[in-house]
């Protein structure tokens, strides 16, 4: 089941959560020029992968990611609201950037049944 | 106080310029930590700035690739840089963007609309949503310029001395 992704300074692993949720966990930095060349495949296949399980999308431990990454994570998100995954995105609350990103997300995920986003330590 | 980190690429820059420049801003904040001035942010607009010059950036009629400049007065932090433009659309996008924000009532509803925009339309496109970023979530203020073939982009923040 686990699937990982290295690329640059940026590493994505999906693996399986203590309980019957999937984790998809960032790490790193994201700051390749196209990031969508590489993100778009490995997301898409991860949705694949979710199934009837609660995915838990972790970005606390990445340290930045340019706006270039922006648009393959709404990518994914549009894909698993469209496939009624259900979904929990968890960032760092305390950090500047990723307080104002992730807030700003909410833009697309508030109307969304299943998918929340959340600010955690 | 007065201080500059400046560098300039008179060959066509590579992504390790990013890289290089988001180094040496790193270490030029550092030594500037008492001016209270948030380097996430600063970092942060440093290199979307120089992201987009490098990505759509090219060598201009005087030879100019790229010029780059961050420098602190104080509590001030002003962003410069300076690229080729390939095409005049390009402008005319930057400047659209850039009189978007300048405009705009709540720079954080008009990063959401952008955000909104991609999620309904993603096909990719010179989207700038770099500018936009800048703006809400950096808080620096964005002005930019045509010079013949050049695009100059400068982005400043006044920063209080709380932090």
């Amino acid at each position: 089941m686990k699937s990982e992704l290295y690329e640059g300074s940026l590493r994505v692993v999906f693996e399986e959560g203590s309980d019957s949720s999937l984790l998809l966990i960032w790490q790193g930095r994201s700051e390749e020029r196209d990031p969508a060349d590489f993100l778009n495949p490995f997301l898409s296949s991860i949705v694949e992968k979710v199934g009837n399980n609660r995915l838990i999308c972790d970005f606390r431990a990445l340290e930045y990611m340019n706006s270039s990454t922006i648009p393959p994570v709404i990518r994914m998100i549009k894909k698993l609201h469209l496939d009624g995954k259900t979904v929990k995105i968890v960032f760092r609350r305390d950090s500047l950037w990723q307080n104002a990103t992730f807030r700003a997300m909410r833009a697309i995920t508030d109307t969304m049944q299943t998918i929340e986003i959340s600010g955690e330590e | 106080m007065s201080a500059m980190v400046s560098m300039s690429a008179s060959m066509p820059p590579t992504w390790s310029l990013v890289k290089e420049i988001r180094k040496n801003s790193s270490e030029y904040l550092e030594s500037n930590r008492e001016s209270g001035i948030s380097s996430e942010a600063v970092i942060m607009v440093v290199c979307e700035l120089v992201e987009n010059a490098v990505k759509y950036g090219v060598r201009a009629s005087d030879g100019t690739c790229l010029d780059f400049s961050l420098s602190i007065s104080g509590s001030q932090v002003e962003i410069n840089i300076t690229n080729g433009l390939g095409v005049l659309d390009d402008y005319y996008s930057v400047a659209s963007a850039v009189d978007a924000i300048n405009s705009s009532d709540s720079r954080e509803q008009l990063y959401r609309s952008r955000l909104l925009q991609i999620y309904h339309s993603p096909v990719s496109e010179k989207g700038y949503l770099g500018l936009y970023r800048i703006a809400y979530e950096g808080e620096f203020d964005i002005a930019c310029h045509l010079d013949g073939d050049l695009l100059h982009l400068r982005a400043w923040r006044e920063f209080d001395n709380e932090e």
